[in-house]
């Protein structure tokens, strides 16, 4: 069993992983009946307003080089690859949640 | 380091292999049956998810649509080859192509809200200029179908490499498992399954990632190990990086959004409040996928993979070499060929999607207009099978596909210019449109072909920018933009204009 765990380290990333999958494919499947129960409404008419894509670019490109730049100060930052593969889908999650409430 | 041994898993036979492109299958065509169901009932629904795709499904489904393969693989190649400057020049472009996009989308949805290709547009733009239309249609087909040979190669390498599988079947399952599911629900099905996919490629790739850290000795002895061969590997500051690969991965990347059919059609079929962020959301949350899985080139590095020896001469082996040969848990390694499969099957299904909502707009309809909805339906589906058999004909008869690659490569670099100048500028003619692809073409290539891809790539971007420009400015008419909201939804049958709205 230890071998199919790995490590502790790994036991705790499938633990994560498994409960940021749930909400994930918990908010995706809400979004989709709600989509199915939308489809034909007409679209509201609102118009792509959204102001901050300049300052959002600066800021992911510039989180994206100290992220790889990070990988070589100290062994530790080597985990931060790791920190941002789970954060993505959390990430993505609050747009299926944004989605649902908009 | 020296206690690592690369070992052979054994339980890793053929028909795990099979069954594992089989099983993503299923279970993408479960999700796509009720898709198909609940969402896709006409021909509109089918190529453009009637304009209906909110922030969440858009975010995640682009995600998974620019993961190519070659995101997976590559990330880890380069950091393997160039050390964290190669993973750098890999990455920041990359997300960087999609955010680029966010103007050019946000443009063409306010100017031409019931659109669906950029030919089309390309072809009202300038008053039905056969030629520049005929030239965006065979780019856009074009690129399509290099997207599901390279991403179907990619299948097949994996799949061969890591369980042994007959690359050729490899190849016709992945076809075949995409197809079914491509048919059945169009641009929804592409959408859907990448959102799923998404998760695949993260959560997946983090536990991958922290497994080969503990079999490969730990984080302080890959480190340890790396800063020990010096030659700036833990360094991003590289030049022979940026200079090798860096800037033409650049150029290319900014191309096959701006100019690629598959963005456009999802900047279309979005909501309209949602067209910017989305596309945001999706370049910056694309990030973490190449900065996680590049790490598996540094622990390469570390523990002194060899090239030639070990990986075929192919850098891209390097991630499926680790994985299968680290000794990890035989499900962890069937895991990260579902990542990979994942990010594939995505980038086939929605160039399937592209190359229908192309056939259907810009061929059948200006050549049948009277099409009922039933045969426009039926028609929509008929370009992806036709795709689906060319890609296998190519991969299964070993064909060099290196020229369709570079034709590709250069008519979508072509266009880039004149398609940004056609949007912004009103002095651009369709003359000046076909004048700077064309000579960009003819010029460019055999300058690319002599002096390699940096300047070639340069060249042709450089004749596609100044024939236009030179034409344009000898034209004293503006063309007003205003006519393009004008422009009726194109894949609205006859019979279902005739039918009144209820």
């Amino acid at each position: 069993m230890a071998n199919f765990f790995v490590s502790s380290a790994t036991a705790i990333t499938i633990i994560i992983g498994a409960i940021i999958s749930l909400f994930y494919l918990r908010y995706m499947w809400l979004v989709l009946q709600r989509v199915a129960v939308t489809i034909n409404d007409p679209d509201e008419g609102q118009s792509d307003r959204f102001a901050y894509s300049f300052i959002g670019a600066v800021v992911a490109v510039l989180g994206s080089v100290l992220a790889i730049s990070s990988y070589g100060y100290a062994p530790q930052f080597l985990y931060v690859g790791v920190l941002l593969a789970l954060a993505s889908p959390i990430a993505v999650t609050y747009t299926f949640y944004r989605e649902l409430h908009d | 380091m020296s206690d690592v041994h690369f070992t052979t898993n054994e339980a890793l036979g053929p028909a795990a292999g099979i069954a594992s492109e089989i099983l993503l299958g299923v279970v993408l065509f479960a999700l796509v049956y009720y898709v198909k169901v609940k969402l896709v009932h006409n021909t509109k629904d089918f190529v453009i998810a009637n304009r209906k795709i909110g922030f969440g499904f858009g975010v995640a489904g682009l995600i998974s649509i620019w993961t190519w393969a070659m995101a997976v693989m590559m990330s880890a190649a380069q950091t393997y080859s160039f050390g964290l400057s190669g993973l750098f020049w890999f990455t920041v472009p990359n997300g960087l192509a999609v955010i680029a996009v966010i103007p050019f989308v946000r443009k063409i949805r306010s100017l031409m809200p019931d659109g669906y290709t950029i030919p089309e547009f390309v072809k009202v733009r300038f008053d039905g200029n056969a030629v520049a239309g005929a030239v965006v249609v065979i780019g856009a087909l074009f690129g399509s179908l290099i997207e599901i040979i390279i991403n179907i190669k990619g299948t097949s390498l994996v799949v061969s490499n890591v369980f042994g599988v007959d690359p050729r079947l490899a190849a016709i399952i992945g076809l075949v498992v995409v197809l079914v599911y491509s048919i059945l629900g169009g641009l929804w099905a592409s959408i859907t399954t990448s959102a799923l996919a998404t998760l695949l490629h993260t959560v997946p790739s983090a536990i991958i990632l922290v497994a080969a850290f503990h079999y490969a000795g730990g984080v302080d002895a890959i480190w340890q190990s790396v800063a020990a061969q010096g030659g700036d590997l833990l360094s991003v500051t590289r030049p022979d990086a940026a200079i090798g690969f860096g800037i033409t991965l650049a150029l290319g990347l900014l191309t096959a959004t701006i100019a690629g059919q598959e963005f456009w059609q999802v900047a279309w079929a979005l909501k309209k409040k949602d067209v910017s962020r989305t596309f945001l959301w999706a370049g910056a949350w694309f990030y973490p996928i190449p900065i996680c899985l590049g790490l598996l080139g540094l622990i390469g590095l570390a523990l002194h993979v060899d090239v030639n020896t070990q990986l075929g001469g192919d850098a891209a082996a390097i991630g499926p070499y680790l994985v299968s040969h680290l000794g990890l848990p035989t499900w962890l390694v069937v895991l990260y060929v579902i990542v990979i499969l994942s990010a594939c099957y995505s980038v086939i299904d929605s160039a399937f999607t592209a190359t229908s909502s192309v056939f259907v707009v810009d061929i059948i309809k200006p050549l049948a207009p009277e099409i009922s909805e039933k045969a426009l339906y039926v028609w929509a589906k008929v370009p992806m099978f036709f795709a689906a058999v060319v890609a296998a004909g190519i991969v299964l008869t070993g064909v060099d596909f290196v020229t369709i690659v570079l034709t590709s490569y250069a008519i979508r670099t072509a266009i880039l210019i004149p398609l940004i100048l056609s949007l912004f500028w009103s002095r651009m003619t369709g003359w000046g449109f076909v004048g700077g692809t064309v000579l960009a073409i003819g010029i460019g290539m055999p300058i690319r072909a002599a002096t390699g891809d940096l300047w070639g790539s340069l060249s042709i971007l450089a004749i596609s920018a100044i024939v236009p420009l030179v034409i344009g400015l000898a034209n004293s008419r503006r063309y007003d933009f205003e006519q393009l909201r004008q422009i009726k939804d194109a894949a609205i049958a006859a019979d279902v204009q005739a039918v009144p709205a209820e």
